[in-house]
């Protein structure tokens, strides 16, 4: 098992710190600290787990992470990741992921799942030189609990040769419960250096039926071309809505990150 | 009424928002409303859509009216965080169109120097495809230029400072923009537009709004209301439009 190697025991990390450097041939580095939990099956794919599914208030995942040029990693997660109420007010769970891609990087996570009263703070921030692909998502709450929780912010920035290319935002407090209405599902995808993949994205959004007045519709996607990149927004009025758009739009993903690599979308 | 005053009342006379041709857009209210007709609010979206803009747009204004000479930074900063095609179209033609009544009209306002030479500078930019312009980095700008000081409060008046008089101004407009977009889609009458801008709740909207936007840095500018992206982004498959946003 890659991490138990000795190079992994060799790193000296912080609680919920974990650190990864993916090689052509295999995973140099894998390593990790409670409450962050870091799986491998095999060299280019990785999963992020926590302790009881999820994050507590005041919790802090880091995640360092490096792909080598030629090297293709995915990372998944096991299931949404829960977000509970903090014992005490005012705590933030936080996770951020800080990556190197010279290679291929997948992000394709399960959504976040903040309970009610939960505040949560998400960070990643990419410096791309290869390809990735960044699925990042979050849903109403648990069973019954449309949009009660309490703040959820999630940062993603991309930079190429230090500049930025893209930094998208999502800033949600207790006002979504009435903005979001029905939809319970928000996704962001975000796509770089895939040209073809994100001609054909475009393409089928671009043919999408035309809207006239009056129709409601359960689920509504957008896709952006912007300064190299391409943006996937979509919402639904549950999970499944949105995971049927972005398997249609990622499907090719599997010829690069295999069969498993779109499980959090079936 | 002192000269800045007066320079303010420019800023907020609706012959402004004409000639910059912003009423050619309804930052995603006709698409909101043509995607879902039935569950339309028009008092909910003006919340939330005046909440996204100042979660997105204040920190920015912010910055180029507090330093002007790095705007194209700013500029090319809030570009990134702009990832909706039809906003981002909708931003530039305003803000270019506002650098150009500054050049033919408002520029004789200004006495400052450094401030003339850095909208010179940013507009050459911008003519040049270096810089894209958009809207809320030149009101910043030319916020400025109206000579308003930064951080003083203005004579005989409370405490807001020239600076929150100008941003109060940007996120006014918007209102403004809103409503009479609505009214154009006959969502509701003209008297009734006014009769809400004249509402003590939606000043307390704006000001609540402004207020969110201005404690934010501009690392963390962003998206309060994910849907109003992916409707404004939709604008583009309606059927029938009224409006380019």
């Amino acid at each position: 098992m890659p991490n138990t190697s000795p190079s992994s025991s060799r790193v000296s990390l912080n609680p919920g710190n974990g650190r990864i450097h993916c090689t052509r041939t295999s995973l140099s580095t894998l390593a990790y600290r409670y409450p962050l939990k870091l799986i491998s099956p095999h060299s280019s794919l990785c999963y992020i787990l926590s302790y009881g599914g999820g994050i507590v208030g005041g919790d802090s995942i880091e995640i360092s992470v490096k792909v080598d040029k030629d090297a293709t990693l995915t990372f998944l997660t096991q299931g949404t990741t829960k977000v509970f109420k903090p014992k005490a007010s005012g705590l933030i769970s936080k996770q951020i992921i800080y990556a190197e891609v010279n290679g291929t990087l997948l992000l394709l996570p399960d959504p976040i799942q903040p309970f009610k009263d939960s505040s949560y703070i998400q960070i990643q921030r990419f410096e791309v030189y290869g390809r990735m692909v960044l699925l990042d998502w979050v849903i109403s709450g648990r069973y019954e609990e449309d949009w009660l929780l309490s703040s959820y912010i999630s940062n993603n920035e991309i930079y190429k040769d230090g500049n930025l290319i893209i930094r998208d935002v999502l800033r949600l407090d207790s006002s979504v419960r009435e903005s979001m209405g029905s939809f319970r599902c928000f996704a962001n995808v975000i796509i770089f250096g895939f040209p073809e993949m994100e001609a054909r994205c475009l393409q089928s959004y671009v043919n999408e039926k035309k809207v006239r007045k009056g129709t409601t519709l359960d689920k509504i996607w957008s896709v952006n071309q912007v300064r190299g990149c391409t943006v996937i927004k979509a919402a639904g009025k549950d999970t499944e809505m949105v995971k049927s758009i972005l398997r249609r739009l990622l499907d090719e993903l599997q010829l690069i990150g295999g069969r498993d690599c779109l499980r959090p979308l079936e | 009424m002192d000269t800045t005053e007066h320079n303010l009342l420019l800023l907020a006379d609706s012959a402004l928002p004409k000639t910059v041709g912003s009423f050619s857009f309804s930052a995603g209210l006709e698409s909101t409303f043509q995607h879902d007709q039935s569950g339309f609010n028009l008092d909910s979206f003006l919340r939330h859509s005046l909440k996204s803009v100042c979660c997105t747009t204040i920190p920015f204004i912010k910055a180029a009216f507090e330093y002007p000479e790095t705007v194209s930074e700013i500029d090319d900063e809030f570009d990134a965080i702009t990832t909706c095609i039809v906003s981002r179209r909708s931003s530039v033609t305003q803000g270019r169109a506002l650098l150009t009544v500054w050049s033919k009209a408002l520029f004789q306002i200004s006495a400052d120097e450094d401030i003339n030479d850095s909208i010179k500078r940013f507009e050459a930019s911008v003519r040049l495809g270096k810089c894209f312009g958009h809207h809320g980095i030149v009101w910043g700008l030319i916020g400025r230029g109206c000579g308003i000081s930064l951080g003083v409060p203005l004579s005989n008046s409370n405490k807001l400072t020239g600076r929150d008089r100008i941003l109060y101004v940007f996120v006014f407009s918007h209102a403004r923009l809103v409503l009479s977009s609505a009214v154009r889609m006959g969502i509701i009458g003209p008297y009734q537009s006014q009769f809400i801008l004249a509402s003590p709740s939606i000043r307390g909207t704006i000001q609540k709004s402004l207020d969110e936007g201005k404690r934010l840095n501009r690392g963390d500018a962003g998206q309060s209301w994910p849907l109003l992206d992916i409707f404004t982004s939709r604008q583009e498959l309606l059927y029938s439009r009224l409006f380019n946003s």
